[in-house]
């Protein structure tokens, strides 16, 4: 009886994402410490909220980084998304008619990325470092850098549900539809397959092509979408929307313990790198710390947890 | 006796929850060759590894020349004169042959790499092993497989070592080139290089060792000199049993010839590849492909499974046409291919043994649309046991386990599949005699059950005893076919060449 429970303590402190999880928890501890304010619900829901464009996003780079790619033009498309559903409400589309328009849209040409990457055999960094250009071009001559208004239903997008921002709720469901799809079903262990080793895969009756195409579509849909939420928010639609997010959301899966090389990672990870940035965003501003101080840190705490996790590896492997 | 180089002494090394080597004592002497026999998974690599300074945290003591030492990295094993010529290909692939022989100690102009030096050394150290057919400047991807593990020997070579480790050096060569590389460890043995040689060929390793140690379970369990070689005893301790004799009799009498065809292959060209290959198979046949590496045999059943696609020919699977465009539709017509080379094509090696045994069939393993955990713990626990898989848990990452035990995993995905014809490329390269055995058992059972199975194998001896036909292959076409009265080695061997 002892033993059972004995051993069911060390694997809960044994499993893949333990050692960030542990992090994230003295991180908020540290901060709650030294400023109390931190743990009060509001704020609580404020970093939520926070990284929830973040965290939308991530579940998709995470499917995209565990096949062993890269996606680059995630900032672009939620540009794309906030700047392109604005304008077409304003030509007149009705919002849900607009809202499907653009995700469709945003899914068309990530999958665009993802056949390029597949049939000409390009290497993901530089196809969608070039997909993330075109997509800011083409936000750019829908607004000629003039911010769109959004004044529609649309906009409860960006409001509160019983005093939860409903994109915190977003973000949620699709980490858990997320969660299940990559360690539950069969395409998910494509994913982890075609990152391990694409040949094999290939050898094992795995379609590796569509496989990839899917992941980068399904980021672009994410990052759409994440666009639109903060455009709804926002109450217009900036051609400034997502800039830098790519980097942010790649440092998430990686501090959440995504292999750049493929083959490993999850969503939980995922989940917790969003968070660690967030709560050191957050914490920064609580404790009065310079703006400059937060990207240090940030650099600082990705080098931290991918060493954490390669020694980790290194002793699994002895 | 020899005076002696390399002195290992109450080694012990232990990975979490396992204790790979347990006092190990064991001398090498200058100008003689010292084989390493041992099952995969008996610590071998390990052995070689700490030897070549890859792991530090080993209990006991190495006497390098008399003198306590212990190497922190390869690179300091390297410096003190310790070479090692690895079983995977440690090759750079973009690289020529000359960059890949002396990388890490290039002859310099000042701060500029001395082509012309370059070149000439690595054309000397060529000639001096009298090796023909490897142009310096030809690209390492360009080689085949046994040109790679050629180069790969030149390479440890070209750092004037004291002591060479081999391990499996021969794996993928051929015969004239296993001559070959003998006739090169000698010389080096003239010189007065000690040579550590690991192989699973026995017939080798009698041929060219001047003590054998056998290492089972890390313990080194028996030492033998030259004049006390025996086939039986060496196998004995390997395997810690006695190996039964394997015979044919009574299956020599299954007839074959009522049972009916399951694939036709007719005019199957790729290229320059493959020219006009026709055969066909019967349900429950073992047919083997003999021929030299490099005579299509890989490309033609890469073509079959839709790994590469053919050109043209026509392709019949119980009578009816079809045409494999993918592996995807390979095994839904029920083939199943196992590749030679298990690092690339086979395993997935950041995935656990359970997803490596489940990756084709995930399908059956899901309850509703999601997948079952019990389902897939149990198929892979199953096979794990019925093919006598070692691991600590079948959740351990498949690129931890031996080579062995990698292959078992990888034919447990396909047996999974049940197919109606399975391929398997050269399916006991690099495994050791105990998992060779078991490979061979499960080979003549499936036959048994009625799978055709299509089977490449460069081990003559294997060929003969497994297969019911050997069609013969030599650069890209079908050069005889022959019965089971009709083979031979020799028979073999004059079609192949």
């Amino acid at each position: 009886m002892s033993d059972t429970k004995k051993k069911s303590i060390k694997d809960i402190l044994n499993f893949r994402e333990a050692g960030v999880l542990i992090a994230l928890i003295i991180l908020c501890a540290v901060i709650g410490i030294m400023n109390p304010v931190f743990f009060n619900a509001r704020n609580i829901i404020k970093i939520l909220r926070q990284f929830s464009a973040i965290g939308i996003i991530a579940v998709g780079g995470g499917f995209v980084i565990i096949t062993g790619g890269i996606d680059l033009s995630v900032g672009s498309f939620m540009g794309f998304g906030a700047v392109g559903i604005a304008k077409l409400i304003s030509m007149g589309v009705p919002p849900i008619v607009a809202l499907i328009m653009i995700l469709a849209i945003a899914g068309m040409c990530g999958l665009v990325s993802g056949v390029i990457i597949v049939k000409v055999d390009l290497n993901p960094f530089i196809v969608t470092l070039a997909m993330m250009n075109i997509m800011s071009g083409v936000t750019y001559l829908l607004s000629n850098g003039i911010p769109i208004a959004f004044n529609n239903y649309l906009n409860f997008l960006g409001r509160e549900f019983m005093t939860i921002p409903v994109s915190i709720f977003v973000m949620i469901i699709i980490m858990i539809i997320g969660h299940i799809v990559l360690s539950k079903t069969e395409y998910g262990r494509q994913v982890y397959a075609v990152g391990g080793n694409a040949m094999s895969a290939r050898l094992s009756g795995i379609n590796v092509d569509k496989v990839k195409c899917s992941v980068y579509a399904m980021t672009a849909v994410l990052a759409a979408l994440s666009g639109v939420i903060t455009c709804a928010n926002l109450n217009s639609g900036d051609v400034s929307t997502g800039s830098g997010y790519e980097l942010n959301v790649i440092a998430a899966c990686a501090i959440g313990g995504c292999s750049l090389s493929g083959g490993e990672g999850s969503i939980l990870g995922v989940f917790i790198g969003a968070a660690i940035l967030g709560v050191i965003k957050n914490g920064f501003v609580l404790l009065m710390i310079p703006a400059s101080w937060q990207t240090i840190t940030i650099g600082i705490v990705i080098i931290l947890a991918c060493t954490l996790d390669r020694i980790k590896h290194l002793r699994s492997e002895g | 006796m020899k005076d002696v180089i390399l002195s290992v002494q109450h080694l012990s090394k232990s990975f979490p929850g396992t204790k790979v080597l347990d006092d190990i004592n064991i001398d090498f002497r200058r100008g003689a060759v010292h084989a390493i026999c041992g099952e995969n998974g008996a610590g071998k690599s390990t052995f070689m590894n700490i030897i070549f300074g890859v792991y530090q945290d080993y209990s006991g003591t190495l006497l390098w020349e008399g003198k306590e030492t212990r190497f922190g990295s390869p690179l300091e094993a390297e410096a003190a004169g310790i070479a090692m010529v690895h079983q995977e290909n440690s090759l750079i692939p973009y690289l020529s042959v000359m960059d890949n022989i002396f990388l890490g100690h290039y002859p310099k102009k000042g701060v500029f790499i001395d082509k012309k030096a370059l070149k000439e050394k690595a054309v000397k150290l060529l000639d001096e092993l009298g090796i023909t057919g490897i142009a310096p400047e030809k690209i390492v991807n360009t080689l085949s497989v046994a040109q790679k593990q050629l180069v790969e020997i030149i390479k440890a070579l070209s750092l004037d070592a004291k002591l060479l480790m081999l391990d499996e050096p021969t794996a993928s060569l051929t015969l004239k080139e296993t001559e070959y590389l003998m006739d090169i460890i000698r010389q080096l043995r003239e010189k007065g290089v000690a040579i550590v040689y690991v192989s699973h060929r026995l017939e080798e390793v009698f041929e060219i060792a001047d003590e054998i140690s056998v290492l089972r379970d890390g313990q080194m369990v028996k030492h033998l000199d030259r004049d006390q070689f025996n086939y039986d005893e060496v196998v004995y301790h390997m395997i810690g049993r006695k190996l039964q004799d394997f015979d044919r009799e009574g299956e020599d009498n299954r007839d074959l010839m009522h049972s009916g065809e399951v694939l036709r292959v007719e005019s199957l060209c790729r290229k320059d590849e493959l020219r006009d290959i026709s055969f066909s198979a019967r349900k429950g046949e073992v047919l083997g492909f003999g021929g030299l590496v490099g005579a299509g045999r890989s490309e033609l059943m890469e073509a079959l499974f839709g790994f590469d696609r053919y050109t043209s020919g026509k392709v019949y699977i119980d009578g009816r046409e079809v045409e494999i465009r993918s592996p995807k539709q390979a095994i839904k017509e029920g083939l199943a291919l196992v590749p030679e080379e298990r690092k690339q094509k086979g395993i997935i090696a950041c995935l656990s043994v359970m997803e490596n045994i489940n990756v084709v069939s995930y399908k059956d393993l899901k309850n509703g649309r999601l997948i079952s955990r019990q389902k897939e713990r149990r198929s892979a626990q199953e096979y794990v046991g019925s093919l006598r898989i070692r691991t600590s848990s079948i959740m351990k990452r498949i690129g931890q386990l031996s080579g062995g035990n990698q292959q078992k995993a990888i034919l447990a995905r396909w047996l999974r599949m049940k197919p109606k014809i399975l391929i398997l490329d050269e399916p006991t390269h690099g495994i050791d005699i105990g998992a060779k055995e078991d490979i061979y058992k499960m080979i003549r059972s499936l036959a048994q059950e009625g799978t055709t199975i299509l089977l490449i194998s460069s081990e003559m001896g294997e060929l003969i005893r497994l297969s019911d036909r050997v069609i013969v292959m030599r650069e890209g076409e079908v050069k005889g076919c022959l019965d089971k009265h009709e083979m031979s080695q020799e028979s073999i061997m004059k079609l192949a060449i």
